[in-house]
């Protein structure tokens, strides 16, 4: 089923701020100059980060990484009370599906735009020049967030918020 | 402001306006002349000089006093503050602290939920260990920490009536499981319990008849355990004692010797065996703790 991005970014709109300010809270951690921050707007893109350009491979990575770590992290730890009152013991409560609402749609924007994946290919192909590790790991990963981001119109992006959100917390209660 | 000297046509220009070239400084206009072909730049190191007094957003002259940096970039304090308002604005601020309280009201709010999986989880745990009382003492606290969840509460009750049922208590525990059967689930083989049940409760109740028809029914449903046979070994020999219908006691051999082929080695056999063939012999029927306390090592034919 087709939805336009604009109707998913307001009912996920937690997701999209949560993403900006994980990539600005790594800039901050990794001391790079943020210029400029959009953390909701309709248009596209729904939000972006303008910072310093680092030649520093690992921050770029992580400054690229942060909302798959940060997006899937508040995600699981969300959904995980909601998890024993909705799946486990059956209740019905207002509270617990707000829960699992905010954290889906937090974990639904955890994986990193094209965008961020073009950024780090950039840099991984000077620094795996140099043997660096975290460039030779991350070329697969490139190719996960690319391949992602191509399964977004089959609602891969939902399919993971549901994963992290409901599919850990089975795994870990049963 | 600050200047510096190019070192190449040794006129002095604003430092925001030079350039490092391999550790070589030059002012635009040599360095434009000089790398007219960007090509020639290939491979060497290029440095922005940058005026620690002059604003690099606004360009305001801050005279000879440098100005705090932000990452390389010196920033005036006006230019800071509208920064950092519009990296990190108020409402975002509220918007991630919401979020992290919401995460800590989630695990406050849901607490009774986490402390009766805890318990339900151990409960099981107990239970399959045999440990049935704490399992049952556990699985009321469950239900304390959620009694809306009417599944827990039968699981309270089922092995509330399986502790019940190893004490001997069956009448109890035959009224909890005939309580909760509906909503017990199908693969907990609660039929063999409340026929377990029955029995002990038809024997408390001396009615020997009813005890052999239930020791019957558990016989059929699974004949293999040295139990089942035991069970209906015991139910002769009640009827014996209390009859002296002798064909009662050869029921009770014949089923003993069954039992005896599927397990003769086992203590909890054993005993159960002395048992029957104590009240054979005595004709007297008493109950398993009374013949414990009566006979701790055991009742042997003198």
């Amino acid at each position: 089923m087709f939805i336009p991005g604009k109707i998913i970014a307001i009912f996920t709109f937690p997701g999209i701020i949560v993403h900006e300010f994980a990539h600005m809270i790594f800039c901050k951690i990794r001391k790079v100059a943020v210029f400029e921050v959009c953390y909701f707007q309709f248009d596209n893109p729904q939000g972006f980060v303008k910072h310093e350009r680092t030649d520093n491979f690992t921050t770029t990575f992580l400054i690229s990484m942060g909302p798959f770590l940060v997006n899937t992290l508040l995600c699981l730890l969300i959904c995980i009370p909601a998890y024993l009152p909705v799946k486990f013991f059956e209740i019905d409560h207002l509270f617990s599906y707000f829960l699992v609402w905010l954290g889906v749609s937090i974990g639904m924007h955890a994986i990193p735009s094209d965008e961020d994946a073009t950024n780090i290919f950039e840099q991984a192909k000077v620094s795996v020049k140099h043997f660096n590790i975290l460039a030779i790991v991350s070329f697969p990963i490139i190719g996960l967030i690319y391949l992602f981001n191509a399964l977004r119109m089959i609602w891969a992006d939902l399919f993971y918020g549901i994963i992290i959100g409901l599919g850990i917390p089975s795994l870990l209660f049963g | 402001m600050r200047y510096k000297k190019c070192e190449i046509c040794g006129k002095r220009a604003e430092q925001n306006k030079m350039v490092i070239v391999e550790n070589t400084l030059y002012c635009i206009e040599c360095f434009e002349k000089e790398f007219e072909e960007k090509e020639l730049l290939n491979g060497k190191k290029v440095i922005r000089e940058l005026d620690p007094t002059v604003c690099s957003n606004c360009n305001h002259d801050n005279g000879g006093e440098e100005l705090p940096k932000l990452s390389i970039y010196p920033i005036c304090l006006e230019c800071k503050k509208v920064i950092d308002k519009q990296v990190f604005p108020d409402w975002v601020k509220a918007f991630i602290a919401g979020t992290i309280a919401i995460i800590i009201i989630g695990f406050i709010w849901n607490l009774r939920f986490f402390k009766a999986y805890e318990h339900i989880h151990t409960a099981n745990t107990n239970y399959v260990n045999g440990n049935y009382e704490n399992a049952s003492r556990l699985m009321s606290l469950a239900v304390i920490e959620v009694p809306e969840v009417e599944d827990i509460k039968a699981m309270a009750g089922f092995f509330k009536g399986i502790d019940l049922l190893v004490k001997d208590s069956c009448t109890e525990a035959l009224f909890l499981f005939e309580k909760y059967k509906q909503a017990i689930p199908a693969d907990v083989n609660l039929k063999s319990f409340i026929i377990q049940a029955r029995a002990g409760s038809f024997f408390d109740k001396k009615n020997y008849k009813g005890f052999l028809d239930a020791s019957n029914q558990y016989l059929a449903l699974d004949s293999t355990q040295a139990q089942s046979w035991a069970g209906v070994a015991s139910a002769y020999s009640c009827l014996y004692a209390e009859t002296k219908n002798e064909e009662y006691k050869t029921q009770t051999y014949t089923c003993l010797a069954k039992a005896m082929s599927l397990d003769s080695t086992s203590k909890q056999m054993k005993e159960y065996m002395n048992l029957i063939e104590y009240r054979i012999y005595s004709k007297q029927i008493i109950r398993r703790e009374q013949f414990k306390k009566q006979f701790p090592t055991g009742w042997s034919k003198i």
